[in-house]
């Protein structure tokens, strides 16, 4: 550390030598290979595809680990770095808001022309959708929620209390095991499933999109909690929490049009 | 004169280089004095708990009540051909994936 501030002319994170990307992209082919082989029906393509998603999970894992040794301990994550990490995220964040508008698209060309092997109808016939003022509510007043508590902390963290901030982030944390909780009570007693015309697949692939980043995003303020209990974050610099944050924010305002197009819109009114 | 004298020093200005700012303003994010953040942080509070306590805890409880009362009562619907479309199994079996009434029915007949 000492050799480093001493001979760096620089503001910049030239980074050291890491495995993790190479293992990654190797965990990662194994895990599509995986996935290929057991689509297929071969015996032990379950079991690849298992393999891959494990060292996926370690890899990350580990990487992010690093990441946060040189941001914390090392000092590598000057303003200069900082601010290139927040440009990442937030680049990160728009090719993820156009991963959604694909899928959106996808809705919208199979609900607003509806073809006649379905009826010509939205929802399609013999498809019971869900009511959207019950369990989706519920889910929308819980995700909306969980964004002001996330709020309250990163403001807590500002001010420099503690405290508030830890319980701001668990409730925020349990708010959104909560919400995870209502979609699998919802998936599993949907009146259809996967392979029930376009509306199963855009259905579920949308909502099970979103509720995957749900998941990510519970385990990144779970990371953040850890790093807020163990002092890594201050009044000034907790770019990690931020960014948690910024990517808690999406999730939150997608589901917004979620709720109110695949689920409020595309339920059928009664005349 | 004065004319080289101009270029000298717009060549001087450009090839300069650019200083390395030291201060520590932080971009892209919530800024104020102390204060300020203090009341912004006790807003949110009331914002989140006050939330919380007058929306998601009765209508959760409604949820509760629907759920028991009328939970999992769906119409029956004709076998239209678009619906549970199988070419194939699933490489799980024969059922969609969380689909219970199938899974029942399977290990019922079996």
């Amino acid at each position: 550390m000492m050799r480093l501030v001493q001979t760096q002319k620089h503001p910049f994170h030239v980074v050291d030598s890491s495995p993790w990307p190479l293992f990654t992209a190797l965990s990662v082919f194994l895990t599509f290979s995986g996935l290929t082989l057991y689509m297929h029906f071969y015996s032990k393509g379950g079991f690849i595809l298992a393999l891959g998603l494990f060292f996926v999970v370690i890899c990350a894992s580990f990487w992010w680990r690093d990441v946060v040794r040189e941001a914390t301990f090392e000092g590598q994550h000057t303003s200069f770095v900082r601010n290139g990490l927040k440009m990442g995220m937030v680049l990160f964040i728009i090719s993820e808001a156009m991963l959604f508008f694909a899928f959106f698209w996808g809705f919208f060309h199979a609900s607003l022309n509806p073809v006649p092997e379905i009826g010509c109808v939205w929802p399609p016939k013999g498809i019971e959708a869900l009511n959207p003022f019950h369990v989706p509510f519920l889910n929308t007043l819980v995700l909306v929620h969980s964004g002001a508590m996330v709020t309250w902390a990163h403001y807590s963290v500002l001010a420099g209390n503690r405290r508030d901030a830890i319980s701001a982030l668990i409730f925020t944390i349990l708010l959104a095991v909560f919400f995870t909780f209502l979609q699998a009570y919802e998936y599993v007693n949907a009146p259809f499933g996967l392979s029930d015309n376009v509306y199963g697949s855009v259905f579920f692939m949308t909502t099970g999109l979103h509720g995957f980043h749900v998941i990510i995003g519970t385990l990144f303020l779970a990371v953040c909690l850890i790093r807020l209990i163990t002092h890594h974050l201050t009044k000034k610099i907790h770019v990690g929490f931020e960014a948690a944050i910024w990517y808690w924010h999406f999730v939150d305002v997608v589901w917004i049009f979620v709720f109110i197009f695949i689920y409020w819109w595309a339920f059928p009114v009664e005349v | 004169m004065a004319m080289i004298r101009s270029v000298a020093r717009t060549v001087s200005r450009v090839a300069a280089p650019t200083p390395i700012r030291t201060t520590t303003r932080r971009m892209m994010s919530s800024d104020g004095t102390h204060e300020e953040i203090v009341q912004t942080a006790d807003m949110w509070f009331k914002i989140s708990m006050l939330g919380t306590a007058a929306t998601i805890v009765p209508f959760g409880l409604y949820m509760v009540y629907v759920e028991s009362s009328h939970g999992d009562h769906h119409h029956e619907q004709p076998a239209y051909d678009h619906l549970q479309i199988r070419s194939k199994n699933f490489p799980w079996g024969k059922c969609d994936l969380l689909d219970s009434k199938c899974k029942k029915a399977l290990a019922a007949s079996a």
